[in-house]
């Protein structure tokens, strides 16, 4: 009988092991699958990257966003041309040539409602090494609502629509899609 | 000694229950991407200066960071009546220069490009087209990637297409 039990509980240990495999292996289920009515801010997580545009798309950005699902941000970038602020210089290297601003994660927050809808507020610090041109630092807040299809194991959507105000601090509406 | 025993498995199968939860609810890791995602044919649509300018491209990266090779396709309205050759000729068509061209992609899948257009269309000069220019975009790839790793869209903001020294963005699909 002992020796049963023994058996069973080697048994039990090899498919614990295995499943703690799976476990680290499979995304985590911490957020459930969004349906009609149950979105929250889990379901905005890890990494996504916008492709941002205002002002009839004169002003154009691209982010790189880390939402942690709890309604805060681990971090984040922002490249913008600097063609719509000075001339642009072939001769520069690429990173010469755009605005780069990073996340400031403490001014910086979302929230998602049920519904699926949410309202973030961006709050981004230009890079020393900026262009004088570019743009200071500005603060931004987007609206933006969350598909459903195709959302990971995880629960985190795989995009998400966005209007914004205030892109680059320039006042000026816009808009754009955010991508897993 | 049966006491032992029961205990031992009593111990293990409380560990389990444990790494089992473990498993679950881990925060798993970021994917880590690199030029290496960004590999095969994309097709892009491109345009700048509120879309006055738009452009498809077709090209290539080749997974380290060079391309093996891009063709650009611009409407001609920009710069002239249309139609002023021929309802199908009157595109800008260029050639990337691979040797002149690259991009470098971070393990958070942003990165730059450096893309070298060669002037190459027969009609390009009728049709008042702007000569070979140099663009350059900050480029970010979505984490959807195919069998092989390559990424199935980027997104990107260009800072000169065509030249004209508007900024612009658009998309590439496998």
């Amino acid at each position: 009988m002992l020796k049963r039990k023994w058996v069973a509980a080697k048994l039990f240990a090899v498919l614990g092991g295995a499943g703690l495999a799976f476990g680290l292996c499979v995304p985590s289920a911490s957020a459930q699958a969004p349906t009609p009515g149950n979105f929250s801010n889990a379901n905005y997580a890890n990494r996504y990257v916008c492709n941002l545009a205002s002002d009839d798309d004169f002003y154009t950005a691209l982010t790189t966003v880390f939402p942690n699902g709890g309604g805060t941000f681990t971090s984040g970038t922002m490249e913008a041309p600097v063609s719509a602020f000075v001339a642009f210089d072939p001769t520069l290297p690429p990173p010469a040539n755009f605005c780069a601003y990073s996340l400031d994660v403490a001014g910086s927050s979302y929230a998602v409602a049920t519904n699926g809808t949410g309202v973030e507020v961006l709050s981004w610090s230009p890079a020393s090494t900026n262009n004088p041109s570019c743009p200071a630092g500005f603060l931004m807040s987007d609206s933006f609502v969350m598909r459903i299809n195709g959302a990971k194991p995880s629960g985190a959507v795989v995009r998400t629509e966005t209007t914004s105000d205030n892109l680059l601090g320039e006042d000026e509406p816009g808009w754009g899609p955010c991508l897993k | 000694m049966s006491n032992i025993k029961n205990h031992k498995s009593k111990a293990i199968v409380g560990f389990v229950a444990v790494a089992l939860m473990m498993g679950m609810s881990l925060p798993k890791a970021h994917a880590q991407l690199s030029s290496a995602n960004y590999s095969g044919r994309y097709a892009c649509a491109s345009a700048s200066d509120d879309n006055f300018y738009t452009a498809i491209i077709k090209y290539g990266p080749n997974g380290s960071g060079a391309y093996a090779a891009g063709t650009l396709i611009a409407s001609a309205d920009a710069f002239t009546t249309f139609p002023t050759v021929s309802p199908t000729g009157d595109y800008c068509i260029y050639t990337l220069d691979t040797a002149a061209s690259s991009y470098s992609i971070g393990s958070d899948g942003s990165g730059f490009e450096s893309l070298s257009w060669t002037s190459t269309g027969p009609n390009n000069a009728t049709l008042g087209c702007p000569g070979s220019f140099v663009d350059q975009t900050a480029i970010g790839l979505r984490n959807d990637l195919n069998a092989s790793g390559a990424t199935l869209r980027s997104e990107f903001t260009s800072a000169n297409l065509l030249g004209e020294d508007e900024p612009g963005h658009g998309h590439c699909l496998k």
